[in-house]
């Protein structure tokens, strides 16, 4: 190879357990430090020859397991105990038995992530180089032969290492060089790896995107819910009948249970005028209540135009004339001797159905409620 | 034992076979053997014809899974037969079926490990590939059985648009966390054991591209033995938490059923029942596919005779513990003297589904009795069938369970008998097809037999000389 | 394939799989006279392929439109005072079967009529309805109504319109009013309505020579003639049955296909508690298994021709006790009637017990006879009730000379002058006589020979694609109208719609060809102030009432004249090839004329449990004698008309006869009851190709099985039950429901408490306290006759989608509330029948709700078991581990039917106020909770709590028996908090702890003391099914 190499360690192969046993014991003795034997299997006895000490796993396992179990069971309080309490069967919100399963799954689960990662992590693995490997003789380190190498940085490590790994009657020797920037990633990889986290982030993005853009369109809805009814309520159009409304208009002449109006003799009461005349006074008991509900209504219903003082000064005609709008008609001012000397009829019927630019509130204002507000026109404006 | 009664009768090869039982691995002098014979399946460039043949057959189910799956999706679960008041029909069975099939891996793997029996070496990876296929196949059916499956997602507790968390009291609930953590937990078992052996295939490859894939998941091992011990440890550590998980997970399976209060279903023997019963099929299902497979790859040498004869009598024992539960289902019925727990097992046995019953204990309970006898554990044809059979009986001792309990429940006035439809038979069958796919692409491409744990066991992997005690099984 | 096949037609439903289907054995389905069951090959595959496709479609339906649906508001530019949008709105209207008004309330969303109830003040319904009126609402939205006027000519339908039809008619009824109507006739269904009566007589004073005929299947002349003979005028016997201590039916259905049936269920049930005062007693002597029947406390079965000999013997009975004085007592005591059935022992104490009853209640008691027994049995009858001095107590006499009955005479005659081509013009107003004529009169092939052929009717029936004329009819919600209900009352029809087709009433009809008042309102109004009932206020009132308060009917005093002796036919019935056939009206369908209506085809028949068919009924002995077992087909022949028809086996059916129920087997109904011409089959068996003009009523038939089988699909026992089933059912049927004899009762009030024996119900944990409301249901079996409204009511309130046959034979059926029925007693052909109506329980420890791994299905803070839809995934767990088995599930897109061209109508029947569920979810009752929620807003406007009464669920508001109350359990005054501190109330399956909220109200009986206690409910299953 072009570029210059330098020696990782030196690697002596064994073809039998004891070979690598003696081996081991052998050179723990001399004090090498960076060193370490490979072999198809975990060889009994070896971790004892290479004096390695216990490792802390099983710790973290437990820790863990005891993180898994209290989290199984502080998530179910928190889902149905706390955060969305709902009744179930007339149990209690909050009963452990029928908890213990998720805990005792939950703690399994994460002991055994712990078990299997920390594993990994604490070997250094992934790793998917290493310098043995252009050992020739490694190959059959994972087949059927014991491999003891001795790593260059090694304080001891030196000629005498060789003649050391000689003494131990190995099948064979070699020294492992390997390029100094070998181990390196490789450019095309890095590429390939940058693109690929780019592409990553993309629909993260896209969906932050879509989070904090305004649409024209009505927002997504993938999961139907049954949330679009094939049912008509209340104002909505058809498909089914010509002129596009679900609802329909009462037929004329028929009469529903709720339907009191024009039913019963009190003519006066529903138009305001009794025989062609107007009614001089309000046709119900007049109270205090009544008179409040009046002032109540006025203000709800009239103020906005005719003001809360009845001066015509209303919030809507105050914006009509700021945008100086030339077809707006300016409020009648209801103190006026004329508005004052309307029979209440009239007055109930100019409510009822509207007058000049006025609309009709019949349709709003109860009957009754038309007559408070007549009311409070009448004495209290 | 009578045979010990007068010893010098016996010829010299009866003594050894009593004091010493038969080598786990035979006719392999060395390590190299192992790798050649394990390896080599892998790197070969062709498969023996009868594996095409099977794994075309397999593919062709696994469409017609799709196919249903698709028509499903379209139309709706009206497409099964599931009716009133059997509201849950072959999916369910077929659900708690594969998850009891996929028993046997982790428990071979686990258990046996943590009793140190090193006859497990031969057939963990296969059974531990199997658990992971059949878990495979048994999730599928609860998430395809709902009526909405484009909300499943709602069983997991997630934040969703409804703005609701799941409700833990639902058994249903905890079979998502129970199958779900017994599916990461093996999947990391046994990935985590195939690491060894997938350095072994890195090395011995030839072709970069097989270099590449199969380094990449070999993660760089390079047999250290700092390495092994920590692998070791975590190995049993996973072991020892995979013990009780395997019995859990099928503990929670049988509360779907033992938590409602359907006569029939509410009873408090259904998980230590539902455990042996899974174990059962479990071996049952290790066998079905070891038999061929040690034929076809010749691991005769690997998966020993002794191997088949120790899961015949493993058959034979869950058989007899199945077998009990059901008297003691009808005992129980009777002995409480609940007037509709007395008429579900009446029904079961004699009742419109009579004939299912009747399959069910013939298969699981008087099929496997043939086992006492060591001729019939020696003899592979019969214990093949043997093995189908349990199967067959498993398959419809969740179907009695499920279907005959619901079918005649309380009220008289919503009985109904439940037959299926051509979709649920072909759903069935395309699970076979995707569990025989996934099972036949590991045959082809991954070490079938745990090679560095069977040369663990060799002979010659115990030193001879004052290092270490020798470990026998 | 499919969306080509789909698009062809016009209409598509969930029923009409069937047109999808084009493989060659279809075809020959079609050819055949009977369709193969659903599980014959064509239909099986057929419905599959029908709801794959649809569910393909749907499903890209669903993925094409991912985001919110736009919606437009269509406010009313000039809203009418006092209309709040959504709010709904309550008209008064009726609704006219067989000339017997029933007094509605329809309740109308924006103007658009969803749901029928009972006129709450109309003394005839009190509230209540049966089950027509219940699917009048799908009546209306029907998609197979016709849409208009059409001018036929042999196979060609040319669309066209009123203005064409009236130029028409303006020049042939010109012609005919030259000729005094010469050639002119009417058939004209049977109305008691005055403001038709008054358009009649007007026409016939302007076609004085006009053939008019009133037709219709289910009215019988016998019933005149009968009682003319008693009381010198056609009379009609209100029944006063809460005043009756005893109560004799001779097959006249009271509490089922009677037109006054809701109200006679509910003064039967007030006499039926026996905490309220003395209960009655009812006998009933009856050849079909009816409700009434089901209901009586003692039942004999006895062949409809036997009926006239019964009568006669009990006479003579009653003359032994000196009870009565008959002018022909002297040669009956003579020769008293004796020997056949009467020999038995049974007959003679039950006939000793019934005399000694009947006279011990003198002046309180009752008897009741069916309308199609023959004319001499009718007028026995009633002058029995003149005998026993009932008249004026129990009963009181009406006349109803002034509304016609079917004439038979008539139609014959018509049928005559139309063979001989004397006929031109012939107007069928609303009618079907092409198929329910009798079938030897041939009314079809003579109709042909009619130049021209007018048919009004609300569909291009079987007389209406034969004729040359078809004019759309307006449904009852869509004309004003009148009639009178069973006791006189005028009761009024006021539009609650617009026709939806341009359709027009029979009245409006008649004006139009008259060349006279055109408008339904005009002519009811002119009836209406003829009778000078005062001005324009008082009609005001009176349509908003919907009826006429206190109008009634002329009473009548009977005499005791001595009459002519029945036909004594006495002979018990000897296994031979030919039985008695008794034609019935069907409780579903009628004559036929509800038949399209699929709410009304999937209502489980109260007593057999079927569905979209009818079936001969016969006793199980009978059957067995020829040979024959539910299912298998019987060939039933009388003279040279012959029919092949499924039989049913019906457990306490008289022997040696069978019943027919008419009104299925239609070929041009719809897509729903049968379309052949659009490969839609019928469904049942068309009994009319059966019934001769010689006897309406009921006569002998040659029956045979052909050997060929038919699946019936029932509701219930969908398969043969075994030997197990049958003895697990016997057993356990005493403690689901519960009852017991009157005597039983008066020992220990409480005994049905202690039925089952269970240690004490504790809970391991601290149980909710339900503060402020408690909702909860009652139901009491004493008083519920199983006619099965509350279905309907539910279905229609519920937006509950009709599955078809295929569905329900897979057990998929959508009631949320059904009605069980078992049959008990020993012997099969003794067999009775008890009926328990079965919906969500709402249990305060619902078992659904602790498997639901959604919470899809959860408590509110008031105890109702709410099922939330939108959350439901449909794991169905929740229906495994009901009891009640009561949730039912979305298999399907059970609405599919709305999607289609041609059927955007259909979702104007849908409640709005109930979510339509989509497929995969599951449901189930809820008390009516859209109910309770407007009654809570109603109640928080005006700052009160929700008053007892304030509620009614659909079903309680239906009950013709008020068997179900509903209420607040915490307000120990209310209805249902009395009903649940009830002795007789029990909650079943209570010892599961489950906690339900409906308590059931066990059944008391009350048997006469000297004949031997039958065996009570439950003892002994009968084996069936």
């Amino acid at each position: 190879m072009t570029n210059q190499t330098s020696i990782h360690g030196i690697l002596a192969e064994f073809d039998s357990v004891d070979g690598i046993l003696h081996a081991a014991e052998k050179v723990k003795q001399e004090g090498y430090r960076k060193w370490d034997c490979h072999t198809p299997f975990p060889v009994h006895g070896l971790d004892g020859a290479m004096g390695i000490r216990q490792t802390r796993l099983p710790w973290l396992v437990l820790v863990m397991g005891f993180a898994g179990c209290s989290g199984g069971i502080l998530l179910q309080w928190w889902t149905n105990a706390h955060d969305y309490v709902y009744r179930i069967s007339g149990k209690p919100d909050w009963s452990l038995p029928a908890n213990i399963p998720v805990a005792f799954e939950m703690t399994i689960l994460f002991a055994a992530l712990t078990a299997f990662f920390s594993m990994w992590i604490l070997n250094g693995f992934p790793r998917w180089y290493s310098p043995l490997f252009r050992a020739k003789c490694f190959t059959r380190a994972t087949d059927d032969r014991f491999v003891l190498a001795i790593d260059a940085r090694d304080d001891l490590f030196g000629e005498e290492t060789r003649k050391l790994l000689e003494s131990l009657s190995p099948s064979t020797i070699e020294m492992i060089e390997a390029p100094i920037e070998d181990g390196k990633i490789p450019l095309k990889l890095k590429g390939i790896l940058g693109i690929a986290l780019t592409l990553l982030l993309l629909p993260p993005a896209m969906i932050a995107n879509a989070r904090f853009t305004k649409s024209t369109q009505p927002r997504v809805h993938i999961v139907p819910n049954m949330d679009t009814q094939v049912t008509h309520r209340g104002q909505e159009a058809s498909d089914f009948f010509a002129d596009g409304q679900a609802m329909r208009l009462p037929i004329s002449g028929t009469y529903a249970q709720e339907d009191d109006r024009l039913i019963g003799e009190q003519v006066g009461f529903w138009t305001g005028k009794e025989n062609g005349a107007y009614l001089s006074s309000i046709p119900m008991d007049v109270t205090p209540e009544f008179e409040d509900r009046g002032r109540a209504r006025f203000g709800i219903y009239c103020s906005a135009c005719h003001a809360v003082n009845g001066s015509g000064q209303g919030t809507v005609h105050l914006r009509a004339q700021e945008l100086l709008s030339k077809t707006w008609v300016g409020p009648t001012d209801l103190r006026t001797d004329a508005i004052k000397q309307q029979a209440p009829g009239q007055l109930f019927e100019s409510i009822s159905n509207g007058i000049r630019n006025m609309p009709s509130y019949s349709s709003q204002i109860p009957a009754a409620d038309r007559w408070a507000i007549v009311q409070y026109l009448k004495e209290s404006l | 034992m009578a045979k010990y009664a007068n010893v010098n009768e016996l010829s010299d090869s009866q003594l050894d076979n009593l004091l010493e039982p038969p080598a786990l691995v035979q006719n392999a002098e060395t390590f190299h053997d192992i790798t050649e014979s394990v390896c080599s399946i892998a790197e070969a460039d062709r498969m023996p014809r009868s594996w095409y043949v099977l794994f075309t057959l397999a593919l062709c189910f696994l469409g017609v899974l799709g196919a249903m799956i698709f028509h499903l999706f379209t139309t709706g679960v009206g497409v099964w037969g599931n009716n009133q008041p059997v509201a849950w029909g072959f999916p369910i069975v077929n659900f708690v079926f594969w998850v009891g099939i996929g028993h046997a891996g982790t428990l071979i793997s686990a258990v046996l490990y943590l009793f140190r029996q090193g006859w497990r070496t031969g057939i963990n990876r296969f059974s531990e590939a199997m658990t992971i296929f059949a878990v495979c196949c048994a999730g599928l059916f609860p998430a395809i059985h709902v009526g909405r499956v484009w909300v499943i997602y709602w069983v997991f507790p997630i934040p969703n648009q409804m703005d609701m968390w799941p409700n833990f009291r639902s058994p249903l609930l905890w079979d998502v966390f129970a199958v779900g953590t017994y599916f990461t937990v093996s999947l990391l078992f046994w990935y985590m054991g195939m690491v060894p052996d997938l350095a072994t295939q890195r090395d011995r490859a030839k072709t970069k591209l097989r270099q590449f894939l199969y380094g990449i998941f070999a993660l760089g091992w390079n047999g250290s033995n700092r390495h092994w011990h920590r692998y070791e440890r975590a190995y049993l550590l996973l072991a020892a938490l995979a013990t009780p998980l395997v019995l859990s997970v099928h503990s929670v399976v049988s509360f779907d059923f033992a938590v409602a209060q359907i006569p029939g279903w509410h009873t408090t023997i259904f998980p230590p029942y539902f455990v042996a019963g899974a174990i059962f099929s479990g071996f049952a299902m290790v066998l079905t596919l070891s038999i061929p497979a040690r034929a076809l790859f010749n691991f005769k040498h690997i998966i020993t005779m002794r191997h088949i004869e120790l899961m015949c009598k493993v058959i034979m024992c869950t058989g007899m513990l199945v077998g009990y539960a059901y008297a003691m289902e009808f005992f129980m019925a009777w002995y409480s003297g609940n007037r509709y727990e007395g008429f579900t097992f009446v029904n079961r046995a004699f009742g419109p589904y009579a004939w299912a019953y009747w399959t069910m204990v013939s298969c699981n309970v008087i099929s496997p009795q043939i086992f006492w006898f060591k001729r019939a554990r020696r003899c592979i044809p019969l214990i093949f069938v043997i093995s189908i059979f349990v199967n067959i009986g498993m398959w419809f001792e969740r179907f009695v369970i499920t279907v005959t309990s619901l079918n005649r429940d309380f009220l008289p006035s919503s009985w109904n008998y439940f037959s299926p439809t051509i979709v649920d038979v072909l759903t069935l069958a395309g699970s076979f097809g995707l569990f025989f796919t996934l099972f036949l692409l590991f045959c082809r491409w991954l070490p079938q037999v745990a090679i560095s744990e069977v040369k663990n066991v060799m002979p010659s992997a115990h030193p001879h000389g004052n290092h270490g005690e020798v470990n026998h099984d | 394939m499919s969306s080509l096949n789909r698009s062809e037609s016009t209409k598509h439903y969930w029923r009409s799989l069937d047109h999808l289907e084009e493989t060659p054995e279809f075809q020959e389905m079609v050819a055949k006279e009977f369709p193969a069951g659903p599980d014959g090959e064509w239909s099986d595959t057929s419905r599959r392929r029908f709801l794959q496709l649809m569910g393909a479609s749907v499903a890209l339906g669903t993925a094409s439109s991912c985001r919110w649906q736009k919606e437009t508001l269509m406010p009313f530019a000039d809203r009418p005072e006092g209309w709040v949008p959504g709010k709904p709105r309550h008209y008064s209207t009726s609704m006219e079967v067989t000339g017997v008004g029933q007094a509605l309330t329809v309740t109308s969303y924006d103007g658009r009529p969803t749901k029928i109830e009972g006129n709450q003040a109309h003394p005839s319904s009190l509230g209540a309805t049966n089950s027509w009126a219940q699917a009048g609402t799908l009546g209306l939205y029907d998609p197979d109504r016709s849409r208009g006027v059409l001018a036929l000519e042999g196979d060609k339908e040319t669309p066209s319109s009123w203005k064409s039809f009236s130029a028409f008619s303006k020049i042939e009824f010109a012609r005919l009013s030259a000729t005094q109507g010469e050639g002119l006739a009417i058939v004209a269904p049977i109305t008691s309505s005055p403001s038709f009566l008054r358009a009649r007589r007007q026409f016939q004073k302007t076609f004085p020579k006009a053939l008019w005929v009133d037709w219709e299947a289910c009215s019988y002349q016998a019933e005149a003639i009968g009682t003319e003979r008693v009381f010198g005028k056609a009379a009609r016997g209100i029944y006063d049955l809460d005043k009756a201590d005893v109560i004799l039916s001779l097959e006249d259905d009271l509490m089922g296909t009677h037109p006054n049936a809701v109200r006679h269920s509910r003064d039967f049930a007030t006499r039926r508690k026996p905490e309220d005062g003395p209960m009655n007693r009812l006998w009933v002597v009856e050849a079909n298994h009816s409700l009434t029947g089901a209901l009586a406390d003692h039942r004999f079965a006895l062949r409809s021709g036997q009926i006239g000999a019964f009568l006669v013997a009990l006479e003579a009975e009653l003359l032994k006790k000196g009870g009565i004085k008959i002018p022909e007592a002297r040669q009956l005591m003579k020769n008293p009637p004796q020997g056949g059935f009467l020999a038995k022992d049974k007959v003679k104490a039950l006939l000793k017990a019934l005399a000694q009853d009947l006279l011990h209640a003198k002046g309180k008691s009752l008897v009741a006879v069916g309308a199609h027994q023959p004319a001499e049995v009718i007028a026995r009858a009633h002058r029995l009730n003149v005998l026993l001095g009932s008249v004026g107590n129990t009963v009181t006499y009406a006349d109803v000379s002034r509304i016609p009955t079917a004439n038979l005479s008539a139609s014959t005659e018509l049928v005559a002058r139309m063979r001989q081509g004397s006929v031109q013009t012939l107007i069928t107003l609303g009618g079907n006589p092409v198929y329910d004529m009798p079938a030897d009169l041939n009314f079809a092939a003579a109709y042909r020979k009619v130049k021209n052929r007018i048919h009004l009717g609300h569909y291009l029936d079987e007389t209406g694609v034969v004729s040359t004329w078809h004019l759309p009819q307006a449904h009852f919600l869509e004309c004003w109208n009148d009639s009178l209900s069973w006791n006189g009352t005028w009761t009024l029809a006021q539009p609650t719609m617009e026709p939806l087709w341009s359709g027009r009433s029979a009245t409006e009809l008649l004006g139009l060809v008259m060349g006279g008042e055109t408008s339904g309102e005009a002519w009811v109004r002119q009836a209406w102030s003829d009778a000078g009932l005062g001005g324009e206020t008082e009609w005001r009132k009176t349509v908003q009432a919907g009826f006429v308060a206190g109008s009634s009917l002329e009473t009548l005093r009977g005499t005791s004249a001595p009459l002519p002796l029945p036909n004594m036919e006495l002979s018990a019935w000897q296994a031979s090839d030919s039985i008695e056939v008794t034609f019935a009206s069907d409780p579903s369908v009628f004559d036929g004329r509800f038949a399209n209506s699929g709410w009304l085809q999937e209502l489980p028949d109260p007593m057999t449990k079927l569905t979209w068919d009818n079936a001969a009924l016969m006793a199980p002995s009978t059957a067995s004698a020829l040979g024959l077992t539910t299912g298998s087909m019987a060939k039933f022949a009388i003279d040279d008309r012959s029919i092949e028809m499924a039989v049913y086996v019906m457990p306490g059916h008289a022997q040696g006869c069978a019943t027919l129920p008419m009104g299925y087997g239609r070929t041009d109904a719809g897509h729903v009851a049968g379309l052949v011409a659009d490969r839609v089959t019928p469904t049942g068996f068309n009994v009319f190709l059966l019934r001769g003009s010689e006897a309406l009523g009921f006569s002998l038939a040659s029956v045979q099985g052909t050997g060929e089988t038919y699946t019936l699909v029932s509701t219930q026992d969908h398969h043969i039950i075994d030997e197990i089933g049958m003895e697990g059912r016997a057993d356990r049927l005493g403690d689901l429901v519960r009852g017991g004899d009157l005597d039983e009762w008066e020992q220990q009030p409480d005994f049905a408490q202690h039925v089952v024996h269970h240690p004490p119900l504790k809970s391991l944990w601290e149980e909710h306290k339900y503060e402020g409301y408690r909702w909860g249901m009652s139901i009491d079996l004493s008083t519920c006759t199983g006619c099965s409204a509350c279905t309907i009511a539910c279905q229609s309130e519920n937006n509950i989608p009709v599955v078809g046959k295929d569905e329900v034979f897979r057990g998929r059926e959508m009631a949320w509330i059904r009605m069980d029925r078992y049959f008990t007693g020993s012997d099969p052909d003794e067999a009775e029948a008890v009926h328990q109506p079965v919906s969500c329980q709402q249990c305060e420890m619902a078992p659904c709700e602790q498997v639901c791994p959604v919470a899809a299905t959860t408590h509110t803070s008031e105890g109702l078991n709410d099922m939330v839809y939108n959350r439901c995934i449909g794991t169905r767990y929740c229906s495994n581990n009901c009891p009640y088995k009561v949730r039912r599930f979305n298999y399907f897109n059970c609405n599919l039917d709305l999607e289609e061209t041609g059927s955007e109508v259909l979702k104007l029947v849908k409640n709005p106020d109930v979510t339509v569920r989509s497929r995969g979810v599951m449901e189930k009752c809820t008390y009516c909770v859209q109910r309770i929620q407007s009654a809570r807003i109603e109640a928080h406007t005006h700052e009160q709590k929700i008053q007892d009464g304030d509620i009614t669920p659909a079903c309680a508001q239906v009950c013709p028996s008020n068997a179900i109350q509903f209420g607040d359990l915490n307000d120990k005054t209310s209805k249902v908090r009395i009903a649940h501190d009830n002795d007789r109330a029990y909650a079943m399956l209570g010892e599961l702890n489950n906690k339900p909220r409906t308590a059931f109200l066990a059944r008391i009986r009350n048997p006469h003391p000297s004949l031997a206690a039958h065996d009570s409910q439950g003892a002994g299953e009968v084996r069936h099914g």
